[in-house]
């Protein structure tokens, strides 16, 4: 271990540096710690919420996790900290990374030290370091920061009216910087662990005067906290005011997504994508999206959410990844892995996908539509997708006006199905329902659209005329549909999840699922009409109940076994 | 004195509970519009819907909401939502709402005999009929409005959906005033 120790004023620093390779030097527990963690102390969101003037982020983004102040023209990146911890636990303090538009120093920090009245005190820390310290730093290499790193309280407030105060009567404050390297540099840990690293010591020299003795690291240096039991901090004379530190850098946003992604592979090139990463200008919403998928552990899914949110951003379109929303469509954190995948690429499209792939411009078309409603129309139209236990395969609910205004409509699948079902009847089923809500969003958007009975939704009417049950209505619209549902499945399934071409007609049958009969009972008029026969409708019925794994029939079987659950 | 309160208490619930049961009775019938073949049973699935719960709130029964979902396609013959905001107070709806949530029990002994109650273990058993459910019909403060939510499902073809019917009575008789589609399936 190495340590550096100075006494100084603020802006004059002198240090000491020893090398160690005793650990135990190291007199504070040091964590990284996530977003979640920090927001569960309140009284840290607090002092956060002190210093954030104003909040807002670049972009489309509507994330709450980088917090700006144009007070000090910076933002604090909550994402990532550093949190220390003295042996007693009667301090500790969180170190988060600043971000600013245009930095003058390699690497900045904003400190929130606890105080003995319980509240924290807020310090900058600037490190000025060349590109090689900043990188060799990053990269967990041992940096010489004597005379590299400086302090300044921007509390204001609470230090102006407190902390400055006191330190004005004669009292000295302390800061301890400790550096957690991850590397194992010759002064790392012996046994070949990662390295706590050594300490940095800047004592502010005051009116009073003090001296922190580096060889003698008793509690002396740790100050004295709302949670100190009475033992190890003493109340010293000269009520010394420690503060510990350590380097904390963001995560490299940039690097970690594209590596993600995969488009540092050349099969996975997408220069559109890779330039709006590394464009500066995107550094705010990238790094959202960079920090979404490090939370998620890269999973495919995520990588899937990332790549529409991208796209719907580079569209002017709106994302919220704490909602899991690109726009208009909203991901339920109960759909499982495999369920939220197949919505994303039904919502890509074609997108990623070669141009191999046939007409699925209904997909297409009704997720655009969906998926774009939110920000590119005046009317707010939010669809969310859920599992659930529910009677038939999927339920969509009617427009709902919520307090904002917003439309909010939601589709619920069948847990069954999804637990059950093959991968052809849940896609069949999330198309079936999205063109409920398609037909929802159209009849509040376009309402004049549906009263006229030469229109494009002539069935629609005619359907609501004839059975006053909007159920129907939209179920005689979606049997005339069933040719083009069947197509778009098809050339989407082969595609995606390497189906066999097989028949249009077995297509055609999975998507008749939900739609052959009305709400009285009776056979759907065109279903009837196309389907004559009793044994040709019983054959459509097998079919797609097999694919949807409610029933088992002798000679039927799924065309490919598979699920998604 | 404690009992003529007692009295009164159990005659307002019996008047209450038989209004639900006559209400039921009379505008769920075996001979359905637009059914050309009259059922000779109702298959009920034996508890009452919850209206309020799942995605659907007990807030969402609220004027502006009731509005948007009134016009289940825009139509020349759809009555006027305003009559039935008029004479149904959505706060009351929203109180009625809140005292059936822990109701779900219904006693086919009210009910006509067409009604037969299904298990879930029936239905699984027999999915090819139709089956209904029903939540408890909500009436207006006087009693001359009333809205019942009704879904129906077909197992065998995985056909559904629910509805909210509105009636007003006319001459001591239930009218259906309007149909509203509370979800597709």
């Amino acid at each position: 271990m190495i340590g550096f120790f100075s006494c100084q004023k603020e802006d004059d620093s002198f240090i000491k540096q020893e090398h160690t390779s005793q650990t135990s030097r190291t007199k504070y527990s040091i964590t990284k710690i996530d977003y979640q963690t920090v927001q569960q102390n309140n009284r840290l969101v607090n002092s956060i919420t002190k210093i954030k003037e104003q909040t807002g982020t670049k972009g489309s983004s509507s994330q709450n996790r980088l917090v700006h102040s144009s007070t000090y023209d910076f933002y604090i990146d909550t994402d990532v900290a550093t949190y220390m911890e003295n042996a007693n636990g009667s301090y500790h303090s969180y170190t988060f990374p600043v971000i600013r538009d245009n930095p003058s120093v390699a690497l900045e920090n904003i400190l929130f030290s606890l105080q003995a009245d319980g509240t924290y005190k807020v310090s900058l820390v600037s490190y000025n370091l060349s590109e090689s310290e900043k990188e060799a730093l990053f990269n967990g290499q041992f940096v010489d920061l004597t005379n590299k790193a400086s302090i300044e309280t921007i509390d204001s407030q609470a230090l102006i009216d407190e902390t400055l105060a006191s330190m004005d009567q004669g009292n000295c404050t302390t800061l301890i910087i400790t550096y957690c390297s991850h590397g194992n540099h010759p002064e790392g840990y012996d046994n070949g662990s990662p390295c706590p690293g050594y300490e940095i010591m800047f004592a502010s020299v005051c009116s009073g005067g003090s001296n922190t003795d580096p060889d003698n690291p008793d509690n002396s240096d740790v100050p004295d906290g709302e949670n100190n039991p009475g033992g190890g901090v003493p109340n010293d004379t000269n009520n010394n005011t420690n503060d510990a530190t350590s380097p904390t850098y963001n995560i490299p946003y940039e690097q970690n997504l594209i590596e993600c992604l995969g488009l540092n592979s050349v099969e996975n090139a997408n220069l559109v994508v890779s330039n709006w990463i590394n464009n500066p200008d995107n550094f705010i919403q990238m790094r959202d999206v960079s920090s979404y998928v490090d939370r998620n552990n890269c999973s495919t899914e995520a990588q899937s959410f990332a790549m529409e949110a991208i796209e719907a951003i580079l569209e002017g379109g709106e994302v919220d990844f704490e909602e899991n929303r690109i726009n208009g469509i909203k991901l339920d954190s109960n759909l499982p892995p495999c369920t939220q995948n197949m919505l994303l690429d039904l919502m890509l499209g074609n997108f990623l996908y070669s141009d191999t792939m046939g007409n699925i411009e209904l997909i297409n078309s009704t997720f655009e539509i969906l998926g774009g409603s939110y920000s590119s129309s005046p009317m707010g139209f939010v669809t969310t997708y859920k599992v659930g236990e529910i009677d038939g395969n999927g339920q969509t609910s009617p427009a709902e006006l919520d307090s904002e205004g917003v439309y909010q409509v939601t589709v619920t699948i069948s847990e069954n199905l999804v637990e059950n079902g093959t991968k052809l009847a849940l896609i069949k089923t999330i198309l079936h329902e999205s063109i409920h809500a398609y037909l929802r969003y159209v009849a509040k958007q376009y309402p004049l659209l549906f009263t006229d009975p030469d229109g494009e939704f002539s069935t629609l009417v005619a359907g609501w005329q004839e059975y006053q049950n909007n159920n129907d209505a939209h179920h005689l619209y979606m049997a005339e549909l069933v040719s083009e549902m069947a197509l778009n499945v098809s050339n989407f399934i082969q595609e995606k999840y390497g189906y066999p071409a097989s028949t249009t007609e077995y297509y055609e049958a999975v998507c008749w699922s939900g739609i052959t009969h009305l709400a009285n009972g009776s056979l759907n008029p065109v279903f009837s009409d196309n389907f004559p026969n009793s044994d040709d409708q019983y054959h459509i019925i097998k079919v797609f109940n097999t694919e949807n794994g409610t029933e088992t029939y002798s000679g039927y079987e799924p065309l490919v076994d598979n699920n998604c659950n | 004195m404690k009992k003529l309160f007692s009295f009164i208490f159990f005659v307002t619930f019996f008047l209450s509970c038989a209004q639900e049961y006559e209400f039921i009775n009379q505008v769920i019938t075996p001979f359905e519009k637009k059914n050309p073949i009259p059922l000779d049973t109702i298959f009920l699935r034996n508890k009452f819907l919850l209206p309020g719960k799942g995605f659907q709130s007990i807030e969402s029964f609220n004027k502006p909401n009731l509005k948007s979902l009134w016009e289940p396609i825009p139509y020349v013959h759809t009555p006027p939502v305003e009559l039935f905001l008029h004479n149904f107070d959505t706060g009351y709806i929203q109180s009625e709402l809140q005292k059936i949530q822990n109701d779900s029990l219904i006693n086919i002994e009210q009910l006509n005999k067409y009604f037969y109650l299904c298990s879930d273990e029936f239905v699984k058993n027999n999915p090819r009929n139709k089956y209904i459910s029903i939540s408890k019909p909500i009436f207006n403060r006087n009693k001359d409005w009333c809205f019942i939510v009704k879904s129906h499902f077909i197992p065998y073809v995985q056909v559904g959906g629910g509805i909210m019917e509105i009636y007003v009575k006319v001459n001591k008789v239930w009218v259906l005033y309007h149909t509203l589609t509370l979800w597709f399936s």
